[in-house]
């Protein structure tokens, strides 16, 4: 008899209409058909090929052929010649873990902020925070964000993005100034710029750097879905499938100071001021989305793409509430329909703007148009 | 030279061998990590580079603003 592996670091995320399959290891994702989601399944629980085979009977030989070779072309698993060769071949844990309170941190630096930044990323670095984004809804000059980076010196905080308006200054040397030291600056864009670019990676500058016309003024523009966002990696995809793939261990400081899950929701755990980050992340209600799976959201747990999408839940499309009164809507900024596998502009859905109100986004949807 | 200094003309003078996409994050000297190593008598590092660069961008996108 033989049989059919799928590799562990496969996995497939099955869809109401198509499903994707997700090669952790090489990084990509693959759009499938559910019949052969069916296949991978039968061939997963052990039934042996030439029973598949038999099963589906003469007619689908062909098809199921076909589908072999697909996943073998392309890698996705091999064959084995018994029984106790499949089964020396456990599946993969899909459990997700860190050593980190918290991860990522999302801060609206105010100008008094940027003055206490010292405290504040003192007390990231204590709860193990390594991503950190920096928004300046103002521009910043060299001294500034130089000021700014060389207080993650003794830190352990290893990715720094940062967002700011872009001013006149702002050229190569700028950016060959902010280079000249070694900072965690991973990225860095310019809104308000008089142009779009995204610069191709220069080995002279150790940053991504992205010009945007787009005038970002607060964090009312977070929170879009779109395929350009996917990503397919190990922890991505884990901590996915078992929590909140925004949410979770991140903490966000809003323009005046109140800390948050995410700069743009509305619940507040105490102000920078007063109350510790590590309090705050105490506080009963902190938690409560961090274990929210796309498998709990309305729509979201039909879509093919909920394990390498990320989560809203600043912006929904408040339409579902659970038992323990979170809301599992769909996030609002998300165009895709996983019932017919179309993407349309999110903000013109008749559905949605009762929610586009709510939010008080209707200048940023008109500014978009 | 202090060693933030050092650290950076290393990095300068053998910037053409980093591999593609690499950010100047984690800086591991050879020598420290083969002593760390002399268990096994091996380095996962390799010979031919004095440091180690890792990439540290995050699994994910933080923000979703453009
Ligand atoms: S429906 Fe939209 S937000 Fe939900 S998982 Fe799919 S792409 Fe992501």
């Amino acid at each position: 008899m033989t049989y059919f592996k799928l590799f562990t670091n496969c996995i497939v995320s099955k869809g109401i209409a198509r499903s994707l399959i997700c090669d952790l290891q090489r990084q990509s994702s693959t759009l499938i058909p559910n019949d052969l989601v069916a296949i991978i399944t039968e061939l997963d629980s052990a039934t042996s090929v030439e029973d598949l085979f038999r099963q589906y009977g003469a007619e689908n030989r062909e098809t199921i052929s076909e589908y072999l070779a697909y996943l073998t072309e392309n890698e996705y698993g091999f064959y084995c010649e018994s029984l106790e060769e499949f089964n020396r071949f456990p599946p993969m844990s899909t459990a997700f873990s860190g050593s980190g309170k918290i991860t990522n941190a999302v801060i609206e630096v105010s100008e008094d902020m940027e003055r206490n930044l010292g405290t504040i990323l003192e007390q990231l670095n204590g709860l193990r925070c390594t991503s950190l984004v920096l928004m300046f809804y103002r521009p910043m000059d060299i001294d500034g964000l130089q000021s700014v980076l060389e207080r993650f010196d003794g830190t352990e905080i290893s990715s720094v993005e940062i967002v700011t308006a872009y001013h006149e200054a702002v050229g190569a040397d700028f950016l060959k100034n902010l280079n000249a030291r070694l900072t965690p600056l991973t990225s860095i864009l310019f809104y308000n710029a008089p142009f779009d670019r995204t610069d191709p990676w220069d080995r002279n500058i150790y940053f991504d750097v992205r010009f945007s016309r787009s005038n970002i003024h607060s964090f009312k523009h977070c929170g879009i879905v779109s395929a350009a966002y996917f990503d397919t990696n190990f922890p991505k995809v884990l901590e996915a499938m078992n929590h909140n793939s925004c949410l979770h261990k991140k903490i966000g400081i809003d323009i005046h100071g109140n800390i948050k899950n995410c700069p743009a929701m509305e619940t507040s755990f105490g102000n920078i001021r007063e109350t510790k980050l590590a309090e705050a992340l105490e506080h009963p209600g902190f938690k409560q989305y961090w274990g929210l799976t796309k498998d709990d959201i309305a729509v979201c747990r039909d879509c093919e793409y909920r394990y390498i999408c990320t989560d809203c839940r600043a912006y929904t499309g408040r339409t579902h509430i659970d038992t323990g009164g979170l809301d599992t809507s769909k996030p609002l900024k998300c165009g895709y329909d996983p019932y017919t596998n179309e993407w349309a502009e999110w903000s013109v859905h008749p559905l949605r703007q009762e929610a586009i109100r709510y939010y008080g986004l209707e200048e940023l949807v008109r500014n978009n148009e | 030279m202090n060693k933030a200094e050092q650290i950076r003309e290393l990095a300068r003078l053998h910037k053409d061998q980093l591999p593609l996409n690499f950010q100047f994050m984690e800086i591991i000297e050879l020598e420290a990590e083969r002593k760390k190593l002399t268990y096994t008598g091996k380095s996962l590092l390799s010979a031919r580079h004095p440091f180690h660069i890792q990439v540290k961008k995050p699994c994910k996108a933080l923000i979703r603003i453009l």
